[in-house]
């Protein structure tokens, strides 16, 4: 059985998931997603050797189009939703200046 | 019965001969949503300047063999993009989100010719059953407005059930159509994984994601499929398998047809008088003709765990695309259930718990496939009731937060194989909340499922009841 998540991995899973936690919902966050993880350990009780992992349940494999371009968003819409700087969207530094 | 009580096909044919305008059938509707929608809260945003304006249009094209929709006022859950009108998925992200396109649902009911008359409340991102987790509110139950109706598709649901639409859209992940459908008592079709193009819907987890129709009867629910079932470019699942005309070959069909009970289904975790109505349902069907066996299938709760690891980490992996900068709000303000279902998805997804979690999954779903592919040998058909219970009141959520996981306990099986299932009512509760049974089919079974849901339809007057509002 595995151990209880601690809180410095919910930490770590909310780094790594780019989710802003405040102090106070770490300590939930740790008790509820440590019991959803206790009940899908449940599955170990399944032997799967020898099991391929299904990852398309139609069959449908290796789906491709024409590479030919079509017609896509007017500049005027691509920005529609949010200010832009000369044609392109702001974000958060990435880079340090220095 | 009044204009906005009426079925798809009742308001085809009354537009078709005349004895009323698309501008009066969508005035009737909107007229409903305003008596109404203040105690159900089943819309997000309302269309209703552009809904009469395209009703004028349609009252003057009159062209109603090539558009199979035309004047029909349809709603849609709010997770299919609708190019200029608002979509946010019930999401404080999204909440000033205006789409620059046209899901593909939307487009193909559009040039059908349908009404869209607005965006329905749903799970925030549809993460859940219950609408509870919408960022904005709660959507009440038609049949009684302190209980729940269900979700994700909980708003489209209870508009239909409601009389607030002719018919509407919904989409189901595992439950999320079918739910809903069986705590208002309406029909909900979850067709074939692929039948109908994702193209638009806000994805949750993009490998069981369906959209499907929430109808008053089943032949709607065909009506609706062939409209919007067919291959897409835009969707590389997208069956490419011919779509039929479901409508034209709807004809009712029972006789001889092997049902399996399966026994893991009606145990005694479900509600009794949600029981009681389910073998009620299917005696009726073996007397009129069904071959009921009882058959095994692996233990539901597996499927529990098994779509928890996959469809959180799905999740964790299409909601990583929020980030605020090309539209929609920043991460932090995304609510406590999707903050929960991301961080799970991107634990089972991480270095290390990758094998453990989400590989030992995706060998159990193929279990499953194996195990009802092993059932449709024997039989053509599996039927079960769609929900434990009936309605759960309001605030039934609260702390609860596996409610979806565990209330769609019936319904995750058969969306991991993706196959193929409806909801039709089957009775009501002594509370008069309606009862649900779900038919199961193998993949690209729909038409065999709608032909022996009519018959049922057919044989008993559960869908023609109404609440009292």
């Amino acid at each position: 059985m595995r151990k209880r998540l601690t809180g410095k991995e919910v930490i770590h899973i909310a780094k790594l998931a780019k989710i802003p936690l405040h102090y106070n919902e770490v300590k939930k966050f740790q008790t509820q997603l440590s019991e959803t993880l206790k009940y899908i350990e449940i599955l170990s009780e399944l032997n799967t050797e020898g099991v391929q992992p299904c990852y398309q349940v139609t069959g449908l494999k290796n789906i491709g189009r024409k590479d030919k371009t079509e017609k896509s968003l007017d500049i005027s819409e691509v920005f529609s939703s949010k200010k832009s700087f000369k044609n392109m969207f702001k974000t958060e530094a990435v880079l340090d200046k220095t | 019965m009044e204009l906005h009580q009426l079925s798809i096909l009742q308001a085809k044919d009354g537009l078709k001969k005349g004895k009323f305008s698309a501008k009066e059938l969508v005035g009737l509707v909107f007229e409903r949503i305003k008596k109404i929608d203040k105690k159900i809260k089943a819309f997000v945003t309302l269309n209703e300047k552009e809904a009469l304006a395209q009703a004028e249009k349609a009252d003057q094209v009159k062209d109603f063999e090539k558009k199979p929709l035309l004047g029909i006022p349809i709603a849609v859950k709010d997770n299919f993009c609708t190019c200029g009108l608002r979509t946010t998925a019930s999401s404080n992200i999204l909440k000033n989100y205006i789409p620059v396109y046209d899901a593909t649902v939307v487009e193909k009911l559009k040039t059908a010719g349908a009404i869209l008359v607005g965006k329905t409340n749903m799970d925030a991102w549809a993460h859940g059953s219950s609408t509870e987790t919408s960022d904005f509110f709660t959507t009440r139950n038609p049949w009684n407005l302190d209980c729940l109706p269900g979700g994700s598709s909980g708003g489209s649901a209870a508009a239909v059930a409601a009389d607030m639409c002719i018919g509407a859209i919904g989409s189901e992940t595992a439950g999320s159509i079918r739910q809903p459908a069986a705590w208002c008592g309406t029909v909900g079709l979850k067709p074939t994984y692929g039948r109908i193009s994702r193209y638009g819907l806000i994805a949750m987890g993009s490998s069981l994601d369906c959209p499907g129709p929430i109808t008053k009867t089943v032949e709607d629910a065909a009506l609706l499929l062939g409209i919007l079932a067919g291959k897409d470019e835009k969707d590389a699942t997208t069956l490419p398998k011919s779509t039929e005309n479901y409508l034209k070959k709807m004809i009712p069909a029972i006789e001889g047809i092997k049902i399996g009970i399966p026994r893991e289904y009606f145990t005694s975790g479900i509600q009794k008088e949600v029981l009681e109505n389910v073998w009620q349902a299917v005696k009726l069907l073996e007397k009129m003709g069904g071959k009921i066996r009882e058959i095994s299938l692996l233990d539901p709760k597996y499927s529990v765990a098994v779509y928890t690891i996959i469809q959180r980490s799905e999740v964790s992996s299409n909601l990583a695309r929020y980030d605020g900068i090309r539209f929609g709000e920043g991460r932090e303000k995304f609510g406590q259930e999707a903050k929960r279902r991301i961080m799970l998805g991107t634990y089972t997804l991480s270095a290390g718990y990758y094998d453990q979690y989400y590989a030992k999954a995706q060998k159990v779903r193929t279990l499953i496939c194996q195990d009802f592919d092993k059932a449709f040998q024997e039989v053509d058909l599996i039927i079960g009731p769609t929900s434990p219970s009936v309605a759960l009141p309001v605030g039934a959520t609260k702390d609860s937060f596996m409610f979806g996981e565990l209330q769609d306990i019936l319904v995750e099986s058969s969306s991991l194989a993706g196959l193929p299932g409806i909801n039709i009512c089957c009775g009501f509760s002594p509370e008069n909340l309606p009862i649900g049974l779900q038919i199961i089919g193998p993949k690209f079974s729909e038409q065999l499922i709608l032909q022996v849901a009519l018959s049922y339809q057919q044989a008993t007057e559960w869908h023609r009841r109404k609440p009292n509002l």
